[in-house]
């Protein structure tokens, strides 16, 4: 995966619904298609910190910390969710 | 079913035959020219038989014509279909008559799908046809539980309680013998066309059951192992949208109201196969286990 290609800074696309459950995943549906998604807890956490104002890095931080796994380990999970997120859609275009 | 078109005006109109029935407390009237019709829907929905109301909240006709080899259905003065064939004609009416039902009723959430309950705990078994479903659930309530719903599961989303609906099963004459052995005893006049009346699990419990406590996602492979394996909170949300048919329909998809239905429940999917008992034992142990 090239994460160099990947925003400096995600936005997530404001109009996407996005609803936590209680276990920590969460649901994302584009209202255009009305196509939903699920996100593992993982995936939820990376997608609220997904406001145009964290870098990678910074959100690759926040994922090592709450989960207890290697920045490399965010980084590659985190490179992986960007990607699709962007193939689905889910984020402005840089 | 097959449809054709009377070339002969209507004949003489005798004492008509008139019916009410009430499905989900929406009361509809029926009237027909023909004895045989009357009889035929009447077994089919008996277990929603009601007193007649001065304004139902739809009239449907049945006119023989022909001796009975043609059949004209009319909803609210409006033509519906022509049949040649009663019992196509009556499954037409039923059908109809549920549909309407429902499409009144928005105000409980609707999930395709079957709904059982044990005196404290109530079970949801969401799934289209064909997954044998329906049997699935007879065989459950042979076994004890208490049969709320079948094909459509109605659920008040203030108090997460099934409303009970007791409509008459659509079950496969191949899937019949299997219930032999669970208990299931009926007789031909039970099973009308593709239709067991509802009335052979005996007489139906009207009460709401006790709230939702667990969600069964079913998954048939009839070679495969039986199993029940945990579900995402995000993927059993994702599976309610998909076998909800008004759930979307609500404010944000209806995603709202699904994390308050998690939090009380208990997601499992429940990988079942070709034996109906040892599935049926599976999920008997967990909701009798509350």
């Amino acid at each position: 995966m090239n994460s160099a290609a990947l925003p400096d800074r995600p936005r997530r696309r404001s109009e996407v619904t996005f609803q936590p459950m209680p276990d920590g995943t969460a649901v994302l549906v584009d209202p255009a298609s009305g196509a939903a998604y699920a996100l593992n807890a993982t995936g939820a956490l990376v997608w609220q910190l997904c406001d145009g104002s964290r870098a990678l890095d910074d959100i690759a931080a926040a994922l090592a910390e709450r989960f207890d796994v290697t920045p490399a380990q965010a980084r590659h999970d985190i490179a992986a969710l960007m990607q699709t997120l962007r193939e689905l859609d889910m984020l402005e275009p840089t | 079913m097959s449809t054709a078109s009377a070339s002969s005006p209507p004949p003489p109109t005798a004492e008509p035959f008139q019916a009410t029935y009430r499905l989900l407390t929406v009361p509809f009237q029926v009237v027909t020219n023909s004895r045989d019709f009357y009889c035929t829907l009447d077994r089919l929905n008996a277990e929603f038989r009601s007193e007649p109301v001065l304004r139902p909240a739809g009239i449907y006709e049945a006119l023989a014509y022909e001796d009975g080899s043609l059949w004209e259905l009319t909803f609210q003065g409006e033509e519906l279909k022509w049949f040649d064939r009663l019992i196509d004609a009556v499954s037409y009416i039923e059908w109809h008559m549920c549909d309407q039902a429902i499409e009144r009723r928005h105000d409980l959430l609707h999930v395709h799908g079957a709904a059982l309950a044990t005196p404290h705990a109530s079970l949801l078994l969401p799934g289209t046809s064909g997954i044998g479903k329906t049997t699935f659930a007879l065989a459950l309530a042979l076994r004890g539980l208490r049969l709320l719903s079948d094909d459509v599961v109605f659920i008040h989303t203030d108090t997460w309680q099934v409303e009970p609906f007791p409509r008459s099963f659509h079950i496969h004459d191949d899937a019949l013998p299997r219930l032999v052995p669970f208990g299931l005893r009926y007789s031909p006049e039970d099973h009308i066309g593709a239709y067991l009346c509802a009335s052979v699990l005996g007489p139906w419990d009207r009460t709401p059951g006790p709230p939702l406590r667990y969600v069964l996602f079913p998954r048939l492979d009839p070679s495969g192992p039986l199993a029940l394996e945990p579900i995402s909170g995000a993927e059993a949300a994702l599976e309610l949208m998909k076998y909800s048919k008004n759930l979307r329909r609500l404010p944000r998809f209806g995603l709202d109201l699904v994390p308050r239905l998690l939090e009380r429940t208990t997601c499992y999917v429940l990988r079942r196969n070709d034996d109906l008992g040892a599935a049926a034992d599976l999920v008997l142990d967990l909701v009798q286990s509350t």
